[in-house]
């Protein structure tokens, strides 16, 4: 997702199928992949934090806008975009500046728990403020486990089949 | 300012992301009622503390005023409660007022002790006028310049109050035996008034200094002379006569005439 254009053809494909598949509504289930999470993991690591934070606000703002779901999605976008440096160092031990990381020239192990990571972060941050209870922790736990499987198998087939790391 | 500038392009992603935060905040608020009262009662309870301290200050600071309210509440409260208890007595024709003022100095260690009230001639006080609080009498104003008054205290052995049992309406004569500052004599109470430990005194309402049924103690002792046909009682006081600060000048203003009036009667 190295140019603008491949980038906005990504977000549009993902919302729209985000929107009209996996609407958790729509499936009349609580469970469901948000894999618009995917955009947050294929931005390109090389641009400044701030682009980040406001690509990922702008991001999880239309699925809000699109789930009415108030800005919930925003906010988890935004703390993963905040935290996504974090992320990387905490996966890709070895280099040395996250922003000279290029997904494709790492392992696809390591691509799957970098997704991984950031799909439980960005889950928890939208769960906590959907929940926000100590007494609903059970719920919580639940459907934070079951819908970050959901979204990280969803993400790791579309990865599989658009990414194609070479080691 | 440069320091502020360079502090703020330095923290710029940081500042970012915080006000991006604020405003999913203020969205999730907007748009979810659940959401918006958990936001409500997590932000009430933290600032809870905060909003408690600032009232405690200004509380602090708003003493003064909050003072002066409480002291013409009470003014206005006292009148209306010595008009209740005064509907049956003489003297209730007599419309009384009373003037709200401070103890700015008061004696309890002589035998003659005298209380200094901050309201003077300015504020309408005369000699002769009782002083009073809410839980009793205090004394008898002796003089008054424009801004202060003297006081005779009920803790002067030279004055006597005219008062009277509540339950049996016996009237008797107070006055302070220089003993305890928290107890007093009553004397000239006939036998006939069987009086009890526990009896509530309150004034007799016979003269024009203070208005009648104020209560000022309870009977703490009962002696019953062998040669005489008059009671002598310790009267425990409800005021605690050394720790006075504010204080109401009963003023009767038509007392003048209501004293005119019983000269020339006596003279007729």
């Amino acid at each position: 997702m190295n140019n603008i254009g491949t980038g906005i053809l990504w977000f549009l494909v993902v919302v729209f199928i985000q929107a009209f598949l996996f609407d958790p509504i729509l499936l009349g289930i609580p469970y469901a992949p948000f894999i618009y999470v995917i955009i947050l993991i294929l931005l390109p690591n090389n641009w400044e934090t701030w682009i980040v934070l406001l690509v990922g606000f702008f991001i999880g703002l239309c699925i809000d806008f699109i789930f009415l779901s108030g800005g919930i999605h925003a906010l988890a976008s935004l703390v993963v975009g905040y935290l996504r440096p974090m992320c990387i160092r905490a996966t890709y031990k070895d280099t040395v500046d996250p922003k000279e990381l290029k997904l494709k020239n790492e392992s696809s192990i390591s691509l799957f728990r970098y997704t991984l990571l950031v799909i439980l972060l960005h889950h928890f941050f939208m769960l906590v403020f959907v929940v926000f209870d100590w007494d609903s922790i059970g719920w919580f736990l639940t459907t934070w486990g079951v819908n970050s499987l959901l979204t990280f198998v969803a993400v790791a087939l579309l990865l599989l089949l658009t990414q194609i790391p070479k080691k | 300012m440069q320091k502020l500038l360079n502090s703020i392009l330095r923290n710029g992603t940081l500042l970012l992301f915080l006000l991006l935060f604020a405003i999913a905040l203020l969205l999730i608020a907007n748009n979810q009622s659940y959401q918006r009262n958990k936001l409500l009662t997590f932000s009430n309870n933290i600032a809870a503390p905060f909003f408690n301290a600032r009232h405690q200050l200004t509380s602090y600071l708003k003493r003064n005023i909050q003072n002066q309210q409480l002291i013409a509440e009470n003014q206005y409260l006292l009148t209306q409660l010595i008009h209740q208890k005064n509907q049956h007595v003489l003297l209730d024709s007599l419309p009384f007022l009373v003037i709200p003022t401070q103890v700015i100095h008061n004696s309890i260690k002589q035998n003659h002790n005298y209380i200094t009230l901050n309201a003077g001639a300015e504020k309408g006080v005369k000699k002769e006028m009782g002083v009073i609080t809410a839980k009793g009498i205090v004394g008898v104003v002796y003089a008054t310049n424009t801004k202060t008054s003297g006081v005779i205290s009920l803790l002067n052995k030279s004055l006597r109050v005219n008062a009277k049992l509540k339950k049996s309406n016996h009237f008797g004569s107070l006055y302070w035996d220089g003993v305890a500052t928290n107890t007093m004599k009553l004397s000239d109470v006939p036998l006939a008034a069987n009086v009890e430990v526990g009896d509530t005194l309150t004034t007799g309402g016979m003269s024009a200094i203070f208005p009648a049924g104020i209560e000022i103690g309870v009977i703490q002792d009962v002696v019953v002379p062998l040669n005489d046909n008059y009671y002598t009682l310790t009267v425990s006081l409800f005021e605690d006569l050394t720790r006075l600060s504010n204080v109401y000048v009963v003023d009767f203003p038509q007392a003048e005439a209501l004293k005119e009036m019983i000269n020339s009667n006596n003279d007729e």
